[in-house]
């Protein structure tokens, strides 16, 4: 549905299952000119209205809806009056134009850093960078190692550390990885991210990012091992977390046989 | 209160739960006959924008075992004129067959 001066577009639907002719159809409207939307039936809607309930949580069909190509913003639905749903559309069209304007402004710090193993990478993981580089111009990431996590957890990772850095670096948000060795300090990290910037750079404009989980462990060393870098910290949904975390997934992995049994099972399946 | 002589939904029916049960049993109450309408596969995928795990054929089986239904018939359009004429043949298609 386009608006008559070319605004931007919308449809709205289900987004349960998607198969081959949702997709072309969908990305055929959105590479069209302009912003284009996408409205989730809610699940009350689906059930009350539609008379299907539906597979996956409104959340789950909302990310599926934003991940088609040229999909720029996405938003509830629970009416069919035309009315309301374009009202609904013109005001998430309006969230999306403020977002974007903000994400225009300049960053809040130059460089930014998150620090973790990112074992079996998960969407947890990706929201994590993407919130670093909501903040910052550049982010690096700081690998910990097979021997640190050895060391701490008495365990190896289920993916080496040169597999946990390949798909990092894969990713557009990330500068580059650094690593955290058996023996770094936190010293040791500032040190090694002072290497890719200006040497002239305001060391607060230098931040270590934290989820609040890590908070309380963290805090205390502002101003002595972090020095006179920032650190700031990320919003984490304990609730959420219990599905999107490392714990969660590598669960299932080592459930199935482990993560090399599920990557054969792919290759299989892809043949 | 005198009962109209039929009522009808439309729906998707792919994945029928208590909830929709109980809501065709209750809106049944209101209407002699009661009918219920299935999208058909091609209208889910493309105006509804999900893919149904059964087909129309399926689904029309499935609902046609539920209680307090009498007639189902399929359902490819939104539009009020298509949708009457639709409903009201299915209905004389049921009261003839009778």
């Amino acid at each position: 549905m386009e608006e008559e001066n070319g605004r931007f577009g919308y449809n709205v639907g289900v987004y349960d299952l998607v198969c081959r002719t949702i997709r072309q159809k969908v990305e055929e409207e959105a590479g069209k000119e302009g912003p284009y939307g996408i409205g989730v039936y809610t699940s009350e809607f689906c059930e009350e209205v539609l008379m299907t309930a539906p597979m996956k949580t409104l959340e789950e069909r909302m990310a599926i809806a934003k991940s088609f190509n040229d999909v720029d913003f996405v938003f509830s639905v629970n009416t069919n009056n035309r009315q309301e749903v374009e009202a609904l559309a013109v005001k998430a069209y309006e969230e999306y134009l403020l977002r974007k304007k903000a994400a225009e402004e300049p960053k809040k710090y130059k460089v930014g850093f998150v620090i973790g193993s990112f074992d079996v990478f998960h969407a947890g993981h990706l929201e994590n960078i993407m919130m670093a580089k909501e903040m910052c111009e550049r982010v690096f990431v700081v690998l910990k190692t097979d021997e640190r996590i050895f060391l701490k957890k008495n365990k190896m990772p289920r993916q080496t550390t040169a597999e946990r850095a390949a798909v990092l670096k894969f990713l557009k948000p990330v500068e580059d990885v650094l690593y955290m060795d058996i023996d770094t300090t936190r010293k040791d990290v500032i040190a090694d991210v002072l290497q890719h910037c200006d040497p002239n750079i305001d060391k607060k404009e230098i931040v270590a990012i934290f989820g609040s989980d890590l908070q309380a462990k963290e805090e205390q060393y502002i101003g002595t091992d972090w020095a006179d870098i920032s650190v700031a910290f990320t919003e984490r949904n304990p609730e959420k977390m219990k599905t999107v975390s490392s714990t969660h997934y590598q669960k299932i992995c080592d459930a199935r046989g482990g993560l090399k049994v599920l990557e054969s099972f792919e290759e299989q399946t892809i043949k | 209160m005198e009962k109209r002589k039929f009522d009808f939904t439309i729906g998707i029916f792919d994945t029928i739960s208590e909830t929709i049960k109980d809501k065709i049993l209750n809106d049944s109450k209101l209407s002699e006959t009661y009918g219920v309408g299935i999208y058909t596969d091609k209208y889910v995928i493309e105006e509804l924008k999900t893919y149904p795990t059964k087909n129309q054929n399926e689904r029309l089986e499935e609902v046609k075992k539920l209680k307090k239904v009498d007639f189902v018939f399929l359902v490819n359009t939104t539009e009020k004129k298509e949708l009457k004429e639709l409903v009201t043949k299915a209905y004389f298609d049921f009261i003839n067959a009778k």
